[in-house]
């Protein structure tokens, strides 16, 4: 048989992969919901894509310009918000800060905040779960426990401390979700280690002599990675939400960030208005909440799609 | 012909742990003394049932396992052989034997030189399903012993592949797909086109025809011989279906309890089985003509566990034929003449 | 179908529906096992042997469904076509008046029960008539011997509750007490009894030292007590028919012919027939009285096992009695591969493999005919 090309050879390659693929998709298909929570996904991305031409910065009635768009831009001084009106799309939180802009560049916000953490504890994750899983011994049990110290500690509790400590901020915020994040993780994969380690074809790569490393990358990572992938996508809408709770609580982003839980924050002072008319400041926390719960939703729903894809127990039915 | 494998006093145990700060309580004694010749060429059968160690020899032979006492000797010759097993005999720790032992012996290999000694000696295990990485593509599969040591690149990588898979009878076509497109018979072939495609010298053979159905059973013991014929190979076939070892082997162990109980040229052995546990086993076939239904006492009790075996002979609390002498002392394997080795008392 | 029939499958179709396609599992099929009498299934991986025998206790898995044919029983409560009953008079047929045991024994028990627990249910389920009237009547001797108030007390209280159960199992009154925790304690009566019962079945079995195993958990036993005590679980209601799927096939040697002669011997007490399925000839010939073969989803030929043995007519039993391994022997296998079944071959399914086949066997399916007495085959060489 002569010797193909490259191409020729890689697209021979590809080919029961992408078999596998459709399989997949089509098993998507069956689970209605699965298909929600990618559509939902895909309109907040597109939403995060398209920002500046949905919400341009420095429109007329700004009072000051900014060169940042991240900086919500105000119209006015006045605490009290000011329902949707027509310059106004979903009207103002307090002190005239626009919602619509607002919730719009927010959505590039959530998903540098969730991506970004989940991202970084996987990979800490992953490192250290390696570690412990496929060697064992002292080294196993060094980092478990201290993973053990880590989870102890309540989460949300933790995360504010660390924020204190590190100053008020977004980004001390992602780093304090991290630090509270990564055992999880660790722990999940060393799990998922521990059972791919005793697999047959594992001792078989072996037996033919594959370096330690060959035989983690190779054999081990491939047939583990499972159970991470779901695990990080049902993660990244608890993390926005993390973030939003920190905002909330005044430790995240500065009062005029485009952050949803930052806007929400803004609207604490006017959840429950005067008696007469109780809920006259809806739009101030009802939009930012329902842009986050949608959003925490849809990743949830794409974690349990990926978990029904993937899952080998039931996908070959 | 010489002896390609030979390993003398091989031990391997498992320790046992127990107590709050895990103290070795006891040992699992899965493979207990074995000292076995495998010469070169010949397919050597070695029958037991579960639990008898006849897998962790074959693992251990191969330093999948590490043996807790004693040597395997690979390819060492004839002259080698006769020297070690004289100091063995006279003189175990004298520096001669000291050397010819990190020459020859397998236990003593370590790093590189083990390394580049797996490529002669290769495994087929039982279940193909989950012998072979279930998200690599039948190509890399086959093709990884020759990248992991490193005996082709490229395109000579992929000829080699090729020509391998069709020595097994699958075709170029299937190297592009993934395990599970195929049926049993062809994964147990995969999983051989692995093991052959580093031309190794030694192939350990754990139950290989177990998985599969009775038609393709006879196809792959085809397979098996007819690439024996044409590689030069060498087998160490463990299996517990006595039938298919009578076919395929020219000598055959019989293992109890971690330890070999008899030994003997093929043909010899199923003529005529002098231990009771072989004469038992060998009873306890179905044999598929119904004008031989034989109405015979079925073996009494289970196995018992390896951790605490029973004192004197390992089989003498299920032995009819036990006397005191079993109870107390160990027999060893004595030569009864043509070949024939028995461990048993009765035999004296 | 004769009056002695315990069981006809008359033109069973089953099919499984994947994402690769239909699966034809079972094409029309036609099996019949007489009272008394061990039937073997023969075949290899994917023939549809296991399918059969999960169809007559309507048990197949999804995606696969039953779709055609029918599957009489003849009990002593009547004939009846299993396919045609719903599940609460199915559920009373399993177990029963057939049972089934699977080739792997430590699965088939549940490990976070005790053998005691798991054969217990078996009789609760079925036998909660008998067992309470037996706790009645040790209950009214008690009664008798004691001299204790207390005592009376107590047994006089679990005399009325079973009383109650015996009149009227379904009161209300009695589904109240059995939730209360302290009062529900009268179900230990029936429990007592019911481990008297699996002790005595323990030892049918030829299990040793049974008042032991009884307090074992699945994990502390060898594969042949775990087969033997699913053996009794089967066995525990006296059915009329036991379908046995290769529960030998992960026991050792030894341990398999124990099991066997046991099987036989159960047999006998039991007065039951058996239907085993199993892929190893040496086996059927050991246990068997007669014997089918199966191949792709179709009955290729039954006999009974001598003639069978002796006298193969189908090409499919001639080749598979072929490839057994004999020593001295070159193997012989059979070409080809099982096909697939969502497109099987058309006309016999054996056809690309069969060296005897005509132009008629790719087109033309094949019947079952009677060749010789008691002997059937499905292929175009005896019509």
């Amino acid at each position: 048989m002569s010797g193909k090309t490259w191409f020729q050879e890689f697209k021979a390659s590809i080919k029961p992969s992408l078999k596998e693929m459709r399989f997949s998709m089509s098993r998507l298909k069956d689970s209605p919901l699965s298909i929600v929570g990618i559509v939902i996904i895909i309109f907040f991305a597109i939403i995060a894509v398209l920002a500046p031409v949905l919400a341009p910065t420095n429109p007329s009635w700004a009072v000051y310009q900014s060169f940042d768009p991240f900086k919500i831009p105000r119209d006015g001084y006045n605490p009290i918000p000011t329902p949707p009106n027509d310059r106004h799309l979903l009207g103002t939180t307090e002190y005239q800060y626009d919602l619509y802009y607002g919730l719009v560049w927010g959505t590039i916000t959530a998903f540098r905040v969730g991506l970004w953490v989940t991202f970084t504890s996987l990979a800490i994750g992953l490192l250290l779960g390696v570690l412990a899983g496929y060697y064992g011994g002292v080294i196993d049990e060094i980092l478990m426990r201290f993973t053990d110290v880590v989870i102890a500690f309540p989460g949300l509790i933790l995360a504010m401390a660390l924020v204190t400590a590190l100053g008020v901020s977004l980004d001390n915020v992602m780093l304090a979700l991290v630090l509270v994040g990564w055992p999880s993780y660790t722990r999940v994969i060393r799990g998922e280690i521990l059972k791919t380690k005793q697999e047959v074809y594992v001792e078989a790569a072996k037996a033919a002599g594959c370096s330690d490393l060959r035989v983690m990358l190779r054999h081990i990572l491939p047939n583990s990675i499972y159970p991470i992938i779901i695990m990080a996508s049902l993660d990244t809408g608890s993390i926005v939400l993390a973030a939003a709770a920190l905002s909330f609580l005044g430790l995240g982003a500065p009062p005029d960030y485009a952050d949803w839980g930052q806007l929400i924050a803004r609207s604490r002072l006017w959840i429950v208005a005067d008696p007469r008319n109780l809920l006259e400041f809806w739009h101030a926390f009802v939009y930012p909440g329902l842009f986050l719960f949608t959003f925490t939703l849809g990743w949830n729903l794409l974690g349990d799609a990926a978990r029904d894809i993937m899952d080998p127990t039931i996908r070959r039915r | 012909m010489g002896a390609l494998i030979e390993t003398l006093g091989l031990k391997k145990y498992y320790a046992v742990t127990g107590g709050v700060f895990r103290r070795k309580v006891g040992d699992v004694k899965a493979v207990d003394n074995v000292n076995l010749t495998i010469s070169l060429g010949e397919c050597f059968g070695l029958v037991g049932e579960s639990g008898c160690g006849k897998t962790t020899f074959g693992k251990t032979v191969l330093r999948l396992l590490q043996p807790t006492e004693g040597s395997i000797y690979f390819e060492a010759p004839e002259e080698a052989m006769d020297e070690i097993r004289k100091l063995e005999a006279s003189d175990p720790k004298s520096p001669q034997l000291k050397q010819l032992r990190r020459q020859y012996d397998l236990s003593t290999f370590k790093g590189r030189k083990m390394h580049k000694t797996r490529r002669n000696m290769q495994i087929v295990y039982q279940d193909p399903t989950t012998s072979l990485n279930p998200r690599m593509l039948v190509k890399d599969i086959v093709g990884e012993p020759l990248i992991v040591q490193k005996l082709a690149k490229g395109a000579e990588r992929r000829q080699r592949v090729v020509e391998i898979l069709q020595k097994v009878g699958l075709t170029e076509r299937h190297m592009y797909r993934y395990p599970h497109e195929f049926s049993g018979g062809q994964r147990q072939r995969i999983s051989i086109a692995r093991a052959l495609v580093t031309q190794p010298k030694f192939v350990v053979l754990d139950e290989p025809t177990s998985s599969v159905d009775v038609s393709v059973r006879a196809q792959l013991l085809n397979q098996f011989q007819q690439l024996q014929r044409e590689l030069g190979l060498t087998y160490l076939f463990v299996s517990h279906d006595l039938s298919v070892v009578e076919c395929i082997s020219n000598r055959v162990a019989v293992m109890y309890l971690g330890k070999i109980v008899e030994m003997a040229p093929t043909s010899e052995l199923y003529r005529e089985p002098f231990h009771p546990y072989a004469q038992a086993l060998f009873s306890s076939i179905s044999i598929p003509d119904p004008t031989k239904r034989k109405k015979r006492a079925p073996l009494k009790g289970e196995v018992p566990s390896p951790i605490n075996p029973p004192l004197g002979c390992r089989f003498n609390p299920r032995c009819e034929k036990a006397s005191e002498m079993c109870r107390r002392e160990e027999p060893r394997l004595l030569d009864v003449g043509k070949g024939h080795f028995v461990a048993c008392h009765l035999m004296a | 179908m004769q009056e002695k029939d315990l069981l006809t499958i008359k033109d069973l179709d089953v099919n499984f529906y994947t994402y690769e396609g239909v699966v034809e599992a079972l094409d029309h099929v036609n099996l019949s096992l007489k009272d008394g009498e061990t039937l073997g299934l023969v075949g290899e991986t994917g023939c549809g042997k296991s399918v059969t025998s999960l169809s007559v206790l309507v048990l197949v898995p999804s995606p696969g469904k039953i779709q055609g044919g029918s599957i009489v029983v003849n009990s002593p409560n009547g004939q009846r076509d299993v396919l045609t009953l719903d599940e609460a008079a199915m559920r009373k047929i399993r177990g029963e008046e057939i049972s089934m045991i699977f080739q792997d024994p430590r699965s088939a028990l549940n490990p976070v029960y005790n053998v005691e627990d798991q054969i217990g249910e078996v009789f609760m389920q079925h036998r909660m008539e008998e067992l309470n009237e037996e706790a009645l009547q040790q209950i009214k001797k008690d009664l008798a011997e004691s001299n204790n108030a207390f005592k009376k007390f107590f047994l006089r209280y679990q005399e009325g509750i079973y009383a109650k159960a015996v009149s009227n199992p379904k009161a209300l009154s009695l589904k109240v007490i059995s939730r209360i925790p302290v009062l529900n304690r009268y179900k230990n009566k029936v429990k007592q009894e019911v481990r008297k019962d699996v002790v005595r079945l323990l030892g049918l079995m030829k299990i040793p030292d049974p008042e032991r195993v009884v307090d074992m958990f699945p994990h502390e036993l060898s594969g042949g007590m775990a087969q033997r005590v699913v053996i009794a679980m089967a066995l525990s209601c006296n059915p009329g028919l036991l379908i046995a799927d290769e529960p030998t096939t992960n026991l050792d040697v030894t341990i398999q012919a124990q099991i066997l002669i046991l099987i036989r011997e159960l047999k006998e007490k039991f007065k039951s027939s058996v239907l085993y399925i199993t892929h190893d000839l040496g086996v059927v010939a050991e246990l068997c009285d007669r014997v089918a073969v199966m191949y792709a989803g179709n009955v290729a030929e039954i006999a009974y096992v001598e003639e069978l043995f002796k006298n193969p007519l189908h090409p499919y039993t001639q080749a598979l009695l072929e490839s057994i391994p004999r020593p001295g022997k070159k193997f012989s296998s059979i070409e080809g591969e099982v096909p697939s079944l969502i497109k099987p071959p058309k006309g016999c399914r054996f056809n690309p493999r069969c060296q005897k086949a005509t132009a008629l066997c790719s087109t033309e399916k094949p019947a079952l005919v009677e060749v010789d007495k008691d002997h059937f085959v499905m292929c175009h060489l005896f019509r």
